[in-house]
């Protein structure tokens, strides 16, 4: 028997039969890798599949990340759609700062997810607590 | 010179103009079909005028990449439906723009590093785009190197 897999939007239920499936609707999730150091790289992908297997897919080819000792990878959160793509931009970022922000000890990640220029970093923000509730203060301008 | 420079300005203002108006098409769109976030799509269209407003170029490229971007993740019917709108309006369409991304890509390719966190992002949403296609693995493999020789030669960046 296959699989049946329940992925939750905030105003509905999606039931997903078959795994993996390849449709028209691309999943995006966030993730974490864990360096043994204790260090995380905090990032986002999307593709077709269920929200693990685009993370794996993803991790696999994080050549970088991955030489330099980062794995353990973590599903973070994941959504479906336009609104759920730019939730998942502000929870990337959130994730970001959660941890310390770039430039942090802990934090691997080189560059913002959200630049501070972005005109609609606070709208992410906003719609990221609206998906996922909030875990870090808005660090945009 | 002095005609140059009001040339530069008069283009520069062409430009602006035209990615606000790209950039609210697009979300108007994404406004008609995920009506459940209108509050959402309404803010960002309030911050892209806000933006133009204040002749804010960067800000307003910002959104102009990420609404391309996420319109390219829309299914094939609504993505067909995007493309004959802004076609009708514009005379061009996101394969147009998708064409001018992949230019620019290719120009950093050719010169073999990325000069600044602006190419660093399109390289990396170019890679995002790309990494699950087994027909691009070579492109993709190139850009991660790209990506990491930037890395290693800068450090992190929280103003950005």
């Amino acid at each position: 028997m296959q699989n049946i897999n329940l992925y939750k939007q905030p105003n509905q239920w999606i039931c997903l039969f078959a795994t993996p499936w390849r449709g028209e609707l691309s999943t995006i999730e966030s993730h974490i890798l864990h360096h043994p150091n204790g260090q995380v790289y905090l990032g986002r992908a999307s593709g077709f599949g269920t929200p693990y297997q685009v993370m794996m897919r993803r991790y696999y080819h994080h050549n970088k990340w991955r030489a330099l000792g980062f794995g353990k990878p973590t599903l973070d959160k994941y959504a479906f759609g336009v609104s759920g793509r730019y939730a998942i931009r502000g929870r990337e970022q959130q994730l970001i700062d959660f941890y310390g922000g770039i430039g942090s000890p802990k934090v691997a990640n080189l560059i913002r997810g959200v630049s501070r220029y972005n005109v609609a970093g606070r709208g992410f923000h906003q719609l990221s607590n609206s998906y996922f509730g909030n875990i870090a203060p808005y660090t945009g301008f | 010179m002095v005609i140059k420079y009001k040339m530069m300005q008069e283009n520069r203002f062409n430009e602006i103009s035209f990615l606000k108006e790209w950039t609210i098409e697009i979300l108007d769109f994404f406004l008609k079909i995920e009506s459940q976030q209108e509050w959402f799509f309404k803010e960002y269209i309030k911050q892209v005028l806000v933006a133009y407003e204040k002749c804010d170029f960067r800000g307003i490229k910002c959104a102009f990449n990420d609404v391309n971007d996420a319109a390219f993740d829309l299914d094939s019917k609504q993505y067909k439906e995007l493309n004959h709108i802004l076609y009708l309006k514009f005379g061009i369409s996101l394969d147009n723009q998708n064409k001018k991304i992949i230019k620019k890509i290719k120009t950093i390719l050719k010169r073999g590093h990325i000069k600044n966190i602006d190419e660093y992002r399109l390289v990396s949403e170019r890679v995002e785009r790309i990494y699950a296609d087994d027909d691009k693995k070579e492109e993709v493999e190139t850009l991660n190197n790209l990506l990491a020789d930037f890395e290693t030669k800068h450090k992190p960046n929280n103003d950005q």
